[in-house]
């Protein structure tokens, strides 16, 4: 008979108190990883669909799409479409536009408004879909990895199922810690700046110094959470714990990890660029290479152009499962962590 | 789990989602004639955000929010479904409750729809039929009747439906006034007296 994972992990954590040993080793963490992603294909699964649903996460947490979330600021940082189509076309577009912007002038108010109500609908609908689709993606992901932990074939049924149960907390930690402490750096950066501009001598040097003094302690606040963010969706997927609680026991573990956590984050962050960004670099190399190639030999700048298109295609096919598996691999590697620290430093209470 | 019924395979599934998105459509290309017998360019925008406004924007969040859970719990299946012969229930075969319905047809199907609709494709090779949005919310369909002869006849006239009515509305647009419009607008610029002309044919509307 097999040993379930945890049982193991509950027997070193006994052998780690006793000989001071650090509770987790990065190559271990790794190497256990590797072993149950390889093994268990669901996994690649429920990882793409974290990698999917979950845009918005990062390196020190489970996706591995952070790139998307650069799309909207490069939108964002070209020109409007519409000016430069102006430019580009001239006069003629003009005259265009004029008979658009009359046509749609004449439509009546009450369509506007219809459309514009509708669209946000649409939009809330939307966003309450993916948090929904977020937040059962990483429940399924880890509750996967948990069974193939426990020496148990994990299946998409018995991992969705047990996922419908943390959704609430999930959506929970996806909103409200961020939402709060958003609204509370607003609020004293508000105060701190009105603080600076009303006021005149020694205050105003009292203002500027609790201001630098607030940003540092916000890049602390932030830190914290982004790192109590990881291990509370565990606490809210294996322990069946509510939100607030899963962030407080998250919270807990965080300080007393704070420096392991760190380190292990920075490396899954150029674990994924080697991951991501290797095949990239190779395929610009080819592409650069094909191109200056062009005019000294065109055969080889011609051969060079096609194979990085197709290695480019190749990795356009291929980069949803590549991050599957990294989300899935990072995944693993912080459930693994988790599951040996599950139970120390006051979490339990 | 019941031996009798039968889970039903790729094929059936396929026919009944043709025939739903066929049945789906029917209302969009009735839609499309109406915008293509536009005589204007003004009367076109008109119409066209009319269209938007009841029907294509409304018609997303219904069939999601509604029509989709509804026929699921009362019916056990959406319309193409039903005249496939085939039902949506749970593992035990009761009907699905408004939750795991909206999840299916949502959630379900995007995360069937991942690496090249791998998740839709699984039903071929899995033993009961399952794809990923079925294992998903614990979901399975099954043949309730052999009516495949008829969803296919169904599926046939309601193609040659929406394709008269789309090749109408084609033609109705490139044999009709409002596509010279779009071409002299595009040659020679408006001009005020020319939009002052324009805007009565509207407010008639």
């Amino acid at each position: 008979m097999t040993i379930p994972y945890s049982h193991h992990i509950i027997r070193k954590e006994a052998t780690t108190i006793e000989n001071n040993q650090p509770d987790w080793t990065i190559g271990h963490l790794y190497e256990k990883s590797w072993e149950i992603v390889k093994k268990n294909k669901v996994l690649w699964i429920f990882g793409m669909a974290a990698a999917w649903f979950g845009g918005s996460q990062y390196n020190f947490s489970n996706s591995s799409s952070d790139s998307l979330d650069k799309l909207p600021k490069m939108f964002k940082d070209t020109p409007s479409s519409s000016q430069e189509v102006t430019q580009v076309l001239g006069a003629a577009t003009d005259s265009i536009a004029q008979t658009f912007q009359a046509i749609f002038s004449s439509i009546p108010a009450y369509f506007y408004f219809l459309l514009g109500l509708e669209i946000l609908a649409l939009v809330i609908f939307g966003i309450i879909i993916a948090l929904i689709g977020n937040a059962w993606s990483q429940g399924s992901l880890i509750q996967a990895i948990q069974a193939a932990l426990d020496n148990k074939k994990p299946t998409i049924q018995d991992a969705s199922e047990k996922a419908f149960l943390s959704i609430k907390p999930l959506i929970w930690l996806q909103i409200v810690p961020s939402l709060i402490m958003a609204i509370a750096l607003i609020v004293l950066f508000a105060v701190l700046i009105v603080g600076i501009v009303a006021t005149s001598g020694v205050l105003k040097i009292i203002f500027i110094i609790l201001t630098i003094i607030g940003v540092f302690l916000s890049i602390y606040g932030v830190l914290m959470l982004t790192l109590a963010q990881i291990w509370a969706p565990r606490v809210a997927i294996l322990d069946q714990k509510g939100g607030k609680d899963s962030l407080t026991r998250g919270y807990r573990l965080t300080r007393k990890k704070f420096w392991s956590m760190v380190l292990l984050g920075l490396i899954n962050t150029i674990l994924s660029g080697i991951v991501i960004g290797l095949p990239l670099i190779i395929m610009v190399g080819f592409l650069l290479g094909g191109a200056f190639s062009l005019n000294a030999n065109l055969s080889l700048g011609i051969f060079l152009l096609l194979f990085g298109g197709l290695l480019f295609l190749v990795f356009l096919l291929g980069y949803l499962l590549l991050s599957g598996i990294l989300t899935a691999f990072k995944a693993s590697i912080w459930t693994i962590a988790y599951n040996s620290i599950k139970g120390k430093y006051g979490s339990n209470n | 789990m019941d031996q009798t019924i039968k889970p039903a395979g790729f094929r059936l599934r396929v026919l009944a989602h043709l025939n739903e998105w066929m049945l789906q459509m029917l209302p969009h290309t009735l839609f499309w004639l109406y915008i293509s017998n536009s005589q204007t360019l003004n009367l076109f925008v008109y119409n066209l955000i009319l269209y938007l406004i009841i029907w294509l924007l409304p018609s997303i969040l219904l069939t999601t929010l509604v029509y989709y859970p509804w026929t699921t719990i009362h019916l056990q299946g959406n319309l193409g479904k039903l005249i496939t012969g085939l039902k949506v229930t749970d593992q035990n075969n009761k009907p699905l409750t408004y939750k795991r319905s909206l999840f299916r047809h949502t959630i379900g199907y995007a995360f069937s729809s991942i690496l090249f609709s791998l998740g839709f494709l699984s039903i071929i090779k899995d033993p009961q039929k399952l794809g990923w949005h079925d294992k998903a919310v614990g979901s399975k369909v099954s043949v309730t009747a052999n009516r495949w002869p008829l969803a296919l006849i169904v599926l046939l006239l309601l193609f040659i439906l929406n394709g008269f009515l789309v090749s109408s509305s084609f033609n109705n647009f490139l044999n009709g006034p409002l596509i010279n419009e779009i071409s002299s607008l595009m040659s020679t610029p408006v001009t005020p007296e020319d939009q002052s002309e324009l805007d009565p044919i509207l407010l008639e509307n």
